[in-house]
C-alpha cells in the first residue's frame, strides 16, 4: 500500500541547460498533470502511461502559459520510484524550470530531499541496495567518465558481476553441502584440489575488481597532483599548459609563485585537482619560506607528483636534493624546456629517479602535453587499460574483502583437509559477504543445485 | 452415539503414525488426558515407506526428541537391527545415526508404550469432522458420528486424507497400501477456510528374500559396535543383521525408458510434485540419463519376515514393468513382488498456517504435526508431533508456548520454516544444510541443548536431567586435563604419533593441542595419558568438538548472536502492516497472511526485502520511543 506523500524536485543538473524537467512523484502526480498541463491537440482526458505528450503549462489562478512542454506520466508500478511519476519537460533555463516547479509545490506537493527519488525507488524494490547507492553517486559525480561509472552500476553491471561470482561459488558450495547431506550417493563429490582451484579462481576476480575501488574514488572525487621542482624550472607555465588559460603570473624571476593555485582538469574523463606550487628551496626570505613549507605539505597530500626540471640546465644540487626526497612518492618527472638547448645528464638522471616515468614537455609551445597528460593519467590509474566496471563504494569493497577473506579460509581449510563442515562455514561466510552487496537473500538455491546438479536419493 | 461432553479429554490426538505417537506421549506424561484416535489399532507406528529411522539431518532429529523426552530414539534403540553412523570420516557436527528397524517390532514396542501410558486412551476410529464453535475447536466425529470433546486437538493425518494410489495407468483410493484413506477431513478442513494442496510421494516393490540370490552381491554390515540413538541408552542388545547392495544396469534403464509413459507421473494422470531427493527410479533415469548405474540397497523389514526393501526402486511403473525391472537386476534374477510398489497423492494443509506453537491461525486450540503440513519423513513428523504436544498442554496451563529457535535445534529449523517459508509445492525434509548453525547443532549435544528444557516443562526426567549435569561437569574437567598435560618429545612419544599417522612433536606439547591435529582423533589421544580412560566416549567426544572446532564455534557463537538481535525483536500481535509507510502491496500481504512473530521471523518469509524489514524496524522503533 503507498501511504507516501507526493514529492516534486528538478531533475535536471542546476544552471542553463537545453531542457529542464521538474518530476513529481506519488499517489497526487496524476492530478497535478491534470490541474496545469494543457494538450496541444484533443482532450485532456486520460493521458497514456509511458509516452510523451505535448502541450503547455499554465497557471491555473491568472491563467497564463507559462511554457511549451513535453509531459510524459508513468503510472505505477513500471516508473524509476514504483509510484505513480509525471515529469515536465520544459525549455531550459533557471527561471522557467523554477515557476514550474513552484506552480507544482502550490497544489499541495511537498520539496523531495536530495536523493528521496532513489530512496523511494529502492524501497519500492525497483533497485538493488548497489544501484541505488550508484544513483546517490551519480548525483556527486564530477566528470562525464564519473557519470559513466556510476551509470554503468546502475544498468546493474555490478549486480550481474556479482550475480556470477554467487552462482559460481554456489556451485562449490553445492558440492561441499551435498558430500555431507548425502554421503551414501556412490560418486566421490568432494574433490579437494579442484575445489581450491575454483576458490583460487573466484579469489582472483574478488581482487581484481576490489583493486579498482580507488578508480571509482578517484573518479568521483578527483586525484591531487602536485606540481613540483626547484624554482625557475617552469611550474607555473607548465600548470598554464596544462590548464590551456593563464591562471598563473609567469616571470623569468625565481620564486615569483609564493602561495598554492588550485584548478581542476580533466585527463580524458578523469578529474585531476592540479596545484601548483612554490619552487622548493633552502631560502633565508620568511615569505619565500612559508610558500615552501606550503609547498612540502601539498606534495605529502597529493596522490601524485610531477616534478619539473629545467632541461636547458644541468641538474643542480637543488635538483638532486629534491628528487632524491621524491624517490618514494608516486610521480614523474617532466623536463621542461625541452625547445632549449638540453643539458641534463639523462644517465645521472635515471640513476636518481629509478624506474620513474620521464616525459619531455615545452610549456611554452604546448610540446610534449598529450604525452605528459597521457603518462600522468595511467601513473594514477596503475594501468592504460579500462576495466570492465569500477567498485565506487566503500561499503561495496570491504564486502568482498570480507569475501575474499573467507574463500582464502576456505581453500586453506581445504588444502589442510579439514571436514567439509568446516569448508562450508567459510564458503557461507564467502557467500553472505556477496549478497550483502547486492542485498538479496535466497536461502534455498544451494539444496535447488544440489538436486539439479546430483542424482540425490538411495 | 455421542460421549458425555463431561467426559472431556485435555488433548485428543488423531492419527498414530510417528508424530501422533509422539504428541499423545508428550500429553500424557505431562499429565494430561489424552485421547488417540487412529483408523487400524494394528498399524500405529507403522513405517509406510523405508524401514530405517535417521540419517543425516535426520538422526539429529531424532536425538532432539530424544533430548526432549520423546520416544522415537528409545524404541528404535530396541527394535534396530542395523546400526550405522553416517559420515564418521567428516567432523562431529555431521556425523548421524542411521538405524533399520524391526518394522512389526517396531509397531508392536510402540503400542505396548502408549496402552501402558498412563493418562492416555485408545480409540479406533476414522475422524470425518470437526466439531468447531466460535472459532475454537471443541471435539471430533467420527465416520460412524461417535463425538469425542476435547480442549486440544492435534491433526496428525499423515498421507490419508484424500489419499489416492497409483500403479501405472491404474489409481484407487487409500492411505497406504492396505488403509482406507480419509475422504471428508480436507473437506472439512477448506471449509474452516484452510488452503489445502496436493503433493505427492512414492515406494518401493517389496521382494521375497527367499527369492533374491544374495551371493554375487556386496555385504554391507552395520557398526562393530552400534550407538545408541537415545542418551538413555549406553548399548544395543537387538540381534543385528546386514544388508546388501547391488545396482540397476544398461538394461534396467532400457525397460524403465520403454514404459516411461505408462508411470502415472509422466503420462500426466498424477499433476503434483514429489520430492526431488527421494525420486522414483523412472525419475533418475530420465532426468541423470547419462549416469550408467543407480545404487539400490537391500534392506530386510524385520528378524521374522521374508519381506525387503529394495531402497532406491521406488516407482509407480505397472507391475509388468515392475517385475521385468527388478528381475534385470543382478540377484534379483528370479525376484519375486510381494507388494508392488506404488506412488500416492495426498492432500496437506499450507503449514504457513500455523503459528510456530503449531497451533492453527485459523481455528483456536487445534494443532497440526506431521505430514499433513507437508513434511515427509519419520522423524520429521515425530518432531512436530513431539512439539505439538508440548505445546497444546502448555497452552492448557497458560503458558507461553515452547518455540525453539534456529541456533537451538533443527526441531527449531524444521519448524520456523514449515510456518515462515511454506513448503513451496514439495515434501519437507530435513537437510543439515537448512541449519545456518550447523557445528552448534550436533547429534552429540542435543542432550545438552535440550534436556534442561525438557525437563523443566515436566517431560524429560530427572534421571535424563542429572545425566546431563554429570557430562558437562565431566566435560569441562577433562578440558582442563587437556589444556594442561604436557608430553615431551621423546622417542617413545613420536613412535606413538607415527603409529597414529601424525607427525613428530619438536617441544612440549598439551594434549590439547595435539588433539587439534585434523588426524588425530578422541580415542587416539588416551594413548598419552592413562588418565584419559576413565572419561566415558561421550564425554571424550565432547572435548574433541570443542578442541577441533574451537574458532569455528567462536564464529558461529558471533553469528548467532548477531542473528538474536533481528530475532528478538518482536513484532506487536496487532501489527497494522497498511500503515506502514513505504511497504508495498505484495510485502504487505505477505506479512498479513504469515504475522511473523519476529523482526527475523519476516526477514525468512520469501519476498521479503531487506529494505521491507529496515522500514518494518524503524516503523517500529518510532513507535516505541512515541
Amino acid at each position: 500500500m503507498y501511504k507516501e506523500d507526493t514529492i516534486a524536485a528538478i531533475a535536471t543538473p542546476a544552471g542553463e541547460g537545453g531542457v529542464g524537467i521538474v518530476r513529481v512523484s506519488g499517489p497526487d502526480a496524476e492530478r497535478i498533470a491534470a490541474a496545469l498541463f494543457v494538450r496541444a491537440e484533443g482532450k485532456n482526458g486520460n493521458l497514456k502511461s509511458h509516452m510523451l505528450h505535448y502541450g503547455t503549462i499554465r497557471d491555473p489562478k491568472s491563467d497564463k502559459i507559462l511554457d511549451q512542454v513535453l509531459l510524459t506520466i508513468m503510472r505505477r508500478p513500471r516508473s524509476y520510484t514504483g509510484e505513480d511519476v509525471v515529469e515536465v519537460h520544459c525549455h531550459g533555463g533557471v527561471f522557467v524550470v523554477h515557476r514550474i516547479l513552484g506552480l507544482v509545490l502550490a497544489q499541495g506537493v511537498r520539496h523531495a530531499e536530495p536523493g528521496e527519488f532513489t530512496k523511494r525507488a529502492f524501497l519500492n524494490g525497483r533497485l538493488d541496495l548497489a544501484q541505488a547507492e550508484a544513483v546517490l553517486d551519480l548525483i556527486a559525480a564530477r566528470t562525464e567518465k564519473g557519470a559513466d561509472l556510476a551509470l554503468s552500476q546502475i544498468k546493474g553491471e555490478l549486480s550481474n558481476w556479482i550475480g556470477d561470482l554467487r552462482e559460481q561459488l554456489l556451485d562449490i558450495l553445492a558440492q561441499v553441502e551435498a558430500a555431507i547431506d548425502f554421503p551414501e550417493e556412490e560418486i566421490e563429490l568432494l574433490e579437494r584440489p579442484a575445489l581450491v582451484a575454483k576458490i583460487d579462481a573466484l579469489r582472483d576476480k574478488i581482487t581484481i575488481i576490489t583493486g579498482t575501488y580507488e578508480w571509482g574514488r578517484l573518479f568521483r572525487e578527483g586525484a591531487k597532483v602536485c606540481i613540483c621542482g626547484r624554482p625557475n624550472v617552469g611550474k607555473s607555465s607548465l600548470f598554464n599548459a596544462l590548464l590551456g588559460e593563464e591562471r598563473v603570473i609567469v616571470t623569468p624571476i625565481p620564486g615569483t609563485t609564493r602561495d598554492v593555485i588550485e584548478e581542476s582538469i580533466n585527463l580524458d574523463g578523469l578529474p585531476i585537482v592540479l596545484w601548483d606550487t612554490a619552487g622548493i628551496r633552502d631560502t633565508a626570505d620568511q615569505v619565500e619560506q612559508i610558500g615552501v613549507d606550503l609547498s612540502r605539505e601539498h606534495l605529502e597530500k597529493s596522490e601524485a607528483a610531477v616534478v619539473v626540471l629545467d632541461g636547458s640546465a644541468s641538474l643542480t644540487d637543488e635538483d638532486i636534493i629534491f628528487l632524491s626526497s621524491t624517490t618514494k612518492k608516486m610521480g614523474l618527472i617532466a623536463i621542461n624546456k625541452i625547445d632549449l638547448e638540453q643539458r641534463v645528464d639523462r644517465d645521472q638522471l635515471r640513476q636518481i629517479v629509478g624506474d620513474k616515468k620521464i616525459v619531455t614537455v615545452s610549456a611554452t609551445l604546448g610540446h610534449g602535453l598529450q604525452e605528459l597528460r597521457k603518462s600522468l593519467r595511467e601513473l594514477i590509474l596503475h594501468t592504460d587499460m579500462e576495466p570492465p566496471f569500477v567498485l565506487t563504494n566503500l561499503r561495496h569493497k570491504s564486502a568482498l574483502l570480507c569475501g575474499e577473506q573467507a574463500l582464502a579460509d576456505a581453500g586453506l581449510a581445504l588444502e589442510e583437509t579439514q571436514p567439509p563442515e568446516l569448508v562450508a562455514v567459510a564458503l557461507q561466510q564467502a557467500r553472505e559477504s556477496l549478497e550483502e552487496v547486492v542485498g538479496v537473500i535466497q536461502k534455498d538455491d544451494v539444496l535447488e543445485l544440489i538436486f539439479s546438479k546430483f542424482c540425490i536419493g538411495k | 452415539m455421542t460421549n458425555s461432553k463431561n467426559d472431556i479429554y485435555d488433548v485428543m490426538v488423531v492419527g498414530a503414525g510417528h508424530a501422533g505417537i509422539e504428541a499423545c506421549l508428550a500429553a500424557a506424561r505431562m499429565g494430561r488426558k489424552t485421547l488417540m484416535l487412529t483408523l487400524n489399532l494394528d498399524h500405529i507406528g507403522q513405517m509406510s515407506c523405508n524401514p530405517a529411522i535417521g540419517g543425516i539431518g535426520k538422526g539429529h532429529l531424532v536425538k532432539e526428541i530424544d533430548a526432549l523426552g520423546g520416544e522415537m530414539g528409545r524404541a528404535i534403540d530396541e527394535t534396530g537391527i542395523q546400526f550405522r553412523t553416517l559420515n564418521t570420516k567428516k567432523g562431529p557436527a555431521v556425523r548421524a545415526s542411521r538405524a533399520q528397524a524391526d518394522k512389526a517390532l517396531y509397531r508392536q514396542r510402540m503400542k505396548m508404550v502408549l496402552e501402558n501410558c498412563q493418562n492416555l486412551t485408545l480409540r479406533q476410529g476414522s475422524v470425518e469432522r470437526l466439531i468447531v464453535e466460535g472459532g475454537k475447536v471443541e471435539g471430533v466425529e467420527t465416520q460412524i458420528g461417535e463425538q469425542f470433546y476435547g480442549r486440544r486437538v492435534i491433526l496428525t493425518t499423515g498421507t490419508f486424507l484424500r489419499g489416492l494410489i497409483h500403479i501405472g495407468d491404474r489409481n484407487f483410493a487409500a492411505g497406504r497400501a492396505g488403509d482406507f484413506a480419509v475422504q471428508g477431513l480436507s473437506e472439512e478442513l477448506a471449509k474452516l477456510g484452510f488452503k489445502v494442496g496436493r503433493l505427492k510421494t512414492g515406494t518401493c516393490p517389496r521382494l521375497d528374500s527367499r527369492s533374491i540370490d544374495y551371493s554375487k552381491l556386496q555385504v554391507q554390515h552395520g557398526d562393530e559396535s552400534p550407538a545408541p540413538f537415545s542418551f538413555a541408552n549406553e548399548e544395543i542388545t537387538q540381534r543385528q543383521v546386514p544388508c546388501h547392495i547391488t545396482y540397476t544396469n544398461n538394461r534396467t534403464h532400457e525397460i524403465i525408458r520403454s514404459a516411461v509413459h505408462r508411470s502415472p507421473m509422466y503420462s500426466g494422470s498424477i499433476k503434483s510434485r514429489g520430492p526431488r531427493y527421494c525420486p522414483s527410479i523412472e525419475d533418475k533415469i530420465v532426468r541423470f540419463a547419462d549416469k550408467a548405474r543407480h545404487q539400490i540397497f537391500l534392506e530386510p523389514e524385520g528378524l521374522t519376515t521374508v519381506e525387503v526393501y529394495p531402497n532406491g526402486l521406488s516407482t509407480s511403473l505397472p507391475l509388468d514393468v515392475q517385475i521385468e525391472m527388478v528381475r534385470s537386476i543382478e540377484g534379483l534374477e528370479r525376484a519375486e513382488i510381494m507388494r508392488p510398489g506404488y506412488a500416492i497423492e495426498y492432500d496437506y494443509v499450507e503449514p504457513t498456517q500455523l503459528y510456530p506453537s503449531l497451533e492453527t491461525k485459523q481455528v483456536r486450540h487445534l494443532y497440526h504435526a506431521g505430514q499433513i503440513n507437508g513434511t515427509t519423513g519419520y522423524e520429521e513428523a515425530a518432531a512436530q508431533g513431539l512439539m505439538a504436544g508440548i505445546n497444546a498442554v502448555l497452552s492448557l496451563r497458560g503458558e507461553q508456548p515452547l518455540v525453539l529457535s534456529r541456533d537451538q535445534a533443527y526441531l527449531g529449523v524444521l519448524i520456523d520454516d514449515l510456518v515462515t517459508r511454506g513448503t513451496d509445492g514439495e515434501p519437507y525434509r530435513m537437510f543439515t544444510s537448512r541449519a545456518e548453525y550447523r557445528l552448534l547443532l550436533r547429534e552429540d549435544n542435543a542432550d545438552l541443548r535440550l534436556t534442561e528444557i525438557g525437563h523443566s516443562i515436566g517431560l524429560a526426567t530427572a534421571e535424563a536431567h542429572q545425566r546431563v549435569a554429570a557430562k558437562k561437569a565431566k566435560t569441562s574437567m577433562l578440558m582442563a586435563l587437556l589444556e594442561q598435560t604436557q608430553i615431551n618429545p621423546t622417542v617413545e612419544i613420536n613412535k606413538r604419533l607415527e603409529s597414529i599417522g601424525s607427525a613428530p612433536i619438536r617441544n612440549q606439547t598439551s594434549l590439547a593441542q595435539l588433539l587439534r591435529r585434523p588426524e588425530v582423533s578422541g580415542s587416539d589421544i588416551a594413548i598419552f595419558s592413562e588418565e584419559l580412560n576413565r572419561f566415558d566416549p561421550e564425554v571424550t567426544l565432547q572435548a574433541e568438538v570443542e578442541v577441533k572446532y574451537a574458532g569455528y564455534i567462536d564464529r558461529q557463537m558471533e553469528m548467532v548472536e548477531r542473528f538474536k538481535k533481528i530475532e528478538n525483536f518482536r513484532l506487536p500481535e496487532d501489527l497494522n502492516y497498511l500503515d506502514i509507510r513505504g511497504l508495498s502491496r505484495e510485502v504487505c500481504e505477505k506479512l498479513t497472511k504469515i504475522r511473523p512473530k519476529s523482526l527475523g521471523q519476516a526477514s525468512r518469509i520469501s519476498g521479503i526485502t531487506p529494505a521491507a524489514i529496515s522500514l518494518l524496524s524503524v516503523y517500529l522503533r518510532k513507535k516505541k520511543n512515541a
